[in-house]
């Protein structure tokens, strides 16, 4: 097995994704959870990069890290009284071992559908040239309806979100 | 680069000509978020007749497209067309269903108490929405497609669910209906994953062929089969994706609740008999590459189907047995019922694999007599319920007295439910029992047969209470628009049992 830039960066990337993944699983303190997952979500994201989705791998940066992380952190601080008080993740003691069986049972079997199945005959597209000029084209050509269809699933969400949110007289009379 | 656009402006042409209803739903989400605004001073009921309007001539559209056969939005190749919506006679049954689902919706809305005094403008565009939504569920033929036609669905039930604000069961409804689906839409987007890596497409044509040339082990697609499953027995209300909807139909505004157990279940059936028909060749065997060798493998479909229809009767009625609220008892009923309606796409799936082809009239025929027989229940609930406020089964006492043709309406939708003789729901599921009989189902059929013998209990239990049991309580006054509305829906309840040969005729139609 000759040892490559590319090999040692996939493995480094592996383990900042993988090891904070459990701390985010084994941390007791809901804010840091939080930034373990910072921590796993840019290790995913750098992997993306490495293989060759740089577009996916920003994306990744600005959804997740930018958008979910941040609002995961405002709902604790906007949530609890004492913001700067630990917060435990749950309450109780419960037995690991049922957590534990059931999650090696899952990964063992698509693990093993994940290694048994040939991927790299469908190999993606990009030898290493950016993709958001191809994402972009294939958006608007081959995906051009469900590009569109996601437009209205925004609009009208947001606006259920919006009302959801939103406090009516009506509501506040009743 | 300029020859790819040009070949995408002609396919969103070509489209976009095969796309009416979906585009007028589109501007009728649009129109109603907006028409709130501008019809502040109007009456509030201005918004539901916008629906009603926008809805009908959607209708007409999807009339006018009655008889298509085209695959819009992709390009033709040499071995079939690779689209993303197929406008088929299976699809148009399936839309027309759920439009004529949401425009019964439309009246009771209405008449709904908590609804009577607000402005509805946002609940008619999430309606509108989630029927869209409904729509490209039951034509997709891309995994990406159906993907997102689920999400457009539920987003929009979601939200409907707990549109009544001031109502804590609606809201708890609503946040139990969120988690339970990003968890069957993530289990489903990875197994979609998986289907993709294994065969490099997510068009159903494309999956086809490559699963007939070797491309994955039958153990490996069965993971991938049913993860993917999840998503759609989700939205079907089946197991063992259930358990959220007994606390959302309670909690859901009853509207929401008829909607839901009728237009998202038929949608949920659509997409996933779609996707099974992927996973066989064009010609119509069943056939899955091992190596070199073809082996007919009916990869275990029927099992797995009849697996999970089994099950969802068993649980719904079992679960059934001890409800008292009426909403939560017609909710195991509506999971069981999709264990009947599953267990007619397992038949499918074992015709599939045999010389004559899967049929698929014995589940157009029974989803016919579930629309009214269930719709009709929920009409009356939601009129006997805005006018006294009765939740539970013991609400339901004397009814029969109270609001004679109500009682008698709701009566016989539930004898249709159970399937009991002279109603549609008797011959439904008497086509589905001889149809499993046939396809070599029969401890699917016997045990559908005891499952009926359970419902009994409960359905009957409520026509007890509403014959039986004495009430004092006064006459309900129900009003004329609420029983041309009961009519409607229970009178073909009562045809379909009784001159059910020109419909069963007509579901031969509307298969693939």
């Amino acid at each position: 097995m000759d040892i490559d830039f590319g090999t040692i960066m996939f493995f480094a990337l592996a383990i900042v994704a993988v090891v904070p993944a459990f701390m985010v699983v084994l941390a007791r303190d809901i804010v840091r959870v939080a930034f373990w997952l910072l921590a796993s979500l840019c290790g995913v994201a750098g992997l993306y990069i490495l293989l060759g989705a740089d577009f996916l791998g920003l994306t990744q940066v600005l959804v997740y890290i930018g958008g979910i992380l941040v609002l995961i952190l405002f709902g604790i601080m906007m949530t609890s009284k004492d913001p700067l008080h630990e917060k435990a993740t749950a309450s109780g003691k419960r037995s690991p071992v049922t957590g534990l069986v059931t999650g090696a049972l899952v990964f063992a079997v698509l693990a093993a559908v994940i290694v048994g199945v040939g991927f790299e005959e469908n190999k993606g597209v990009s030898g290493g040239e950016p993709t958001t000029t191809k994402l972009g084209e294939v958006l608007l050509t081959d995906y051009v309806l469900p590009f569109e269809l996601v437009s209205v699933l925004l609009l009208f969400v947001l606006c259920g979100a919006a009302y959801m949110a939103r406090r009516r007289r009506e509501d506040a009379h009743a | 680069m300029q020859n790819s656009i040009d070949t995408a402006r002609k396919v969103v042409a070509e489209g976009m000509s095969g796309l009416l209803p979906e585009l007028l739903l589109a501007a009728l989400v649009c129109v109603l978020l907006l028409a709130d605004l501008f019809l502040r001073g109007v009456k509030p009921r201005a918004t539901a007749w916008i629906a009603v309007v926008g809805f009908v001539a959607c209708g007409a559209a999807l009339v006018q497209r009655y008889g298509a056969h085209a695959e819009i939005f992709g390009w033709v190749q040499s071995d079939g067309p690779r689209g993303m919506l197929l406008n088929d006679h299976f699809a148009w049954f399936f839309q027309m269903f759920v439009l004529a689902a949401a425009l019964v919706c439309v009246p009771m809305a209405m008449d709904h108490a908590a609804f009577r005094s607000r402005r509805m403008g946002e609940f008619y565009a999430l309606l509108a929405a989630a029927t869209l939504g409904m729509f490209l569920m039951a034509s997709s033929t891309n995994l990406l497609m159906a993907y997102l036609g689920i999400e457009f669905a539920s987003m929009a039930s979601y939200l409907a669910t707990a549109i009544d604000k001031r109502d804590r069961a609606g809201s708890e409804g609503g946040l139990k209906y969120v988690i339970y689906g990003s968890v069957a839409s993530g289990v489903m987007i990875y197994g979609i994953s998986l289907l993709y890596g294994m065969t490099g497409s997510m068009h159903y044509g494309d999956i086809a062929r490559a699963l007939q040339v070797h491309a994955a082990t039958e153990g490996q697609l069965m993971i991938a089969a049913v993860l993917i499953f999840a998503g759609f027995a989700y939205k079907m209300a089946a197991f063992p994706m259930h358990f959220w909807c007994p606390d959302v139909y309670q909690g859901a505004p009853t509207p929401v609740t008829a909607f839901l157990s009728v237009a998202s279940k038929a949608a949920g059936f659509a997409a996933f008999v779609r996707f099974l028909a992927a996973f066989t060749a064009h010609d119509g065997t069943f056939f899955i590459g091992f190596g070199d060798e073809k082996v007919p493998a009916s990869f275990g479909w029927p099992v797995i189907i009849g697996g999970a229809a089994a099950l969802s009767m068993t649980v719904g009625n079992l679960g059934a047995l001890w409800q008292t609220n009426v909403k939560r008892l017609l909710a195991y009923s509506s999971i069981a019922q999709a264990g009947y309606l599953l267990m007619a796409v397992a038949v499918y799936a074992a015709g599939k694999g045999q010389p004559s082809g899967g049929d698929l009239a014995p589940l157009i025929y029974y989803f016919v007599a579930y629309f009214f027989m269930n719709l009709g229940a929920f009409h009356v609930i939601t009129v006997i319920g805005s006018r006294t406020g009765a939740t539970s089964v013991a609400d339901f006492a004397g009814l029969g007295r109270r609001a004679p043709w109500m009682a008698f309406g709701l009566g016989l939708c539930l004898l249709s439910l159970l399937g009991m003789p002279p109603t549609g729901g008797f011959v439904g599921k008497l086509q589905l029992l001889s149809a499993a009989v046939k396809h070599d189902l029969l401890w699917l059929a016997i045990l559908a047969g005891i499952n009926t013998a359970i419902s009994a209990f409960y359905y009957f239990k409520l026509l007890k209470c509403m014959y039986l049991d004495r009430s004092d309580a006064g006459v309900i006054r129900s009003g004329a628009a609420n029983m041309a509305v009961l009519a409607v829906l229970v009178a073909p309840v009562l045809i379909l049992g009784l001159a059910f040969s020109p419909i069963a005729d007509l579901s031969r139609g509307f298969g693939f």
